[in-house]
């Protein structure tokens, strides 16, 4: 398991929703999405593993596991999303442009604006 | 799907993830619901009202939603009337992702000329995807066990004030009717009317 879905994980255990544990933690949120879904590692900061610790309440074992999980997430290249996984992240259904059909040109502007939010 | 099996599936949806989705709970907080029951990621997006037209959409692994990033950012003191936006939009959201996730799964898209392809023939509230979501969303939203209680209470005060029945055919207390309980089901009026006439409780006017 990856550090952003270990730390979702007990997020969510704690039903506490991203918006909440970001405020909380004083991150933005788009940005510790970015870190749950994996796309980014979390931020060289040595406070921000017992801070999550503390807010969510976590054991020994849960905190070592997060802080093993981070340390590799941090060491890990950054890397390009490939057609099939962009692919997955476009909206399957929309109910946008009611009337008219999707043209080449919207289809690579939302294409666009989607890799932006799942890359880096 | 004829909207008796939608029905049908909006109740066991309900039953499986109660007690978030019970009827005690309306207005339902669908944000809450889809990301700590479901386990599904909200994604802030920047334009997508604007430039895309939609409060919300669901990614294509089904993952979770991407969510207009204006109204993202102001869930908590957005108007009443952009929460109701963004609570049947989101409704409509979980309409595909419960029932058209077979389906968009089995069209296999392999490509981005596939994805268009399929989007353009799925687009418009007179597809039928469109309308099982939408069908999906009302019914959710407002639960029938509920609505219909608090229109007979209704009726009975508007039969003491306008006369047994006929007020149902004035478009004035309609209007009213709707307004009274969109703020209890959060929910604009024009849903609560189609609401109304889709659980028969009145009837056409012409």
């Amino acid at each position: 398991m990856k550090f952003g879905a270990y730390a979702k994980e007990l997020r969510i255990g704690a039903r506490t929703t991203l918006r909440e544990f970001a405020k909380q933690l004083g991150k933005d949120p788009s940005n510790w999405s970015k870190i749950e879904r994996g796309i980014i590692p979390p931020a060289a900061d040595d406070t921000l593993i017992p801070r999550m610790s503390q807010l969510l309440n976590l054991g020994g074992d849960e905190t070592q596991k997060l802080n093993d999980l981070a340390t590799i997430a941090r060491g890990e290249l950054p890397r390009d999303i490939e057609d099939a996984e962009l692919l997955a992240k476009m909206p399957a259904f929309f109910r946008a442009l009611k009337g008219r059909e999707y043209t080449a040109d919207d289809l690579e502007k939302l294409t666009q604006k989607i890799k932006d939010l799942n890359t880096p | 799907m004829t909207y008796t099996s939608i029905w049908q599936r909006v109740e066991e949806f309900r039953t499986e993830h109660t007690p978030l989705l019970n009827a005690d709970k309306i207005p339902l907080d669908l944000l809450k619901f889809v990301e700590l029951d479901l386990s599904l990621d909200l994604v802030r997006f920047d334009g997508l009202a604007d430039e895309f037209s939609a409060d919300a959409a669901l990614l294509g692994d089904f993952s979770g939603f991407y969510i207009d990033g204006y109204i993202f950012d102001r869930i908590d003191t957005a108007s009443h009337s952009q929460q109701n936006r963004l609570r049947f939009s989101l409704a409509h959201e979980l309409g595909y992702y419960v029932l058209h996730k077979v389906r968009y799964e089995s069209e296999n898209i392999a490509d981005f000329d596939s994805l268009k392809e399929w989007l353009n023939y799925h687009s418009g509230d007179k597809d039928e995807i469109e309308r099982d979501a939408n069908e999906f969303a009302g019914r959710l939203l407002v639960p029938i066990e509920v609505l219909e209680p608090l229109f007979e209470k209704l009726a009975v005060a508007f039969d003491a004030l306008h006369g047994l029945h006929g007020w149902k055919n004035r478009q004035d207390l309609r209007k009213q009717t709707c307004e009274h309980l969109s703020q209890k089901f959060g929910l604009h009026p024009e849903g609560i009317s189609t609401r109304l006439h889709r659980e028969g409780l009145w009837p056409n006017i012409y």
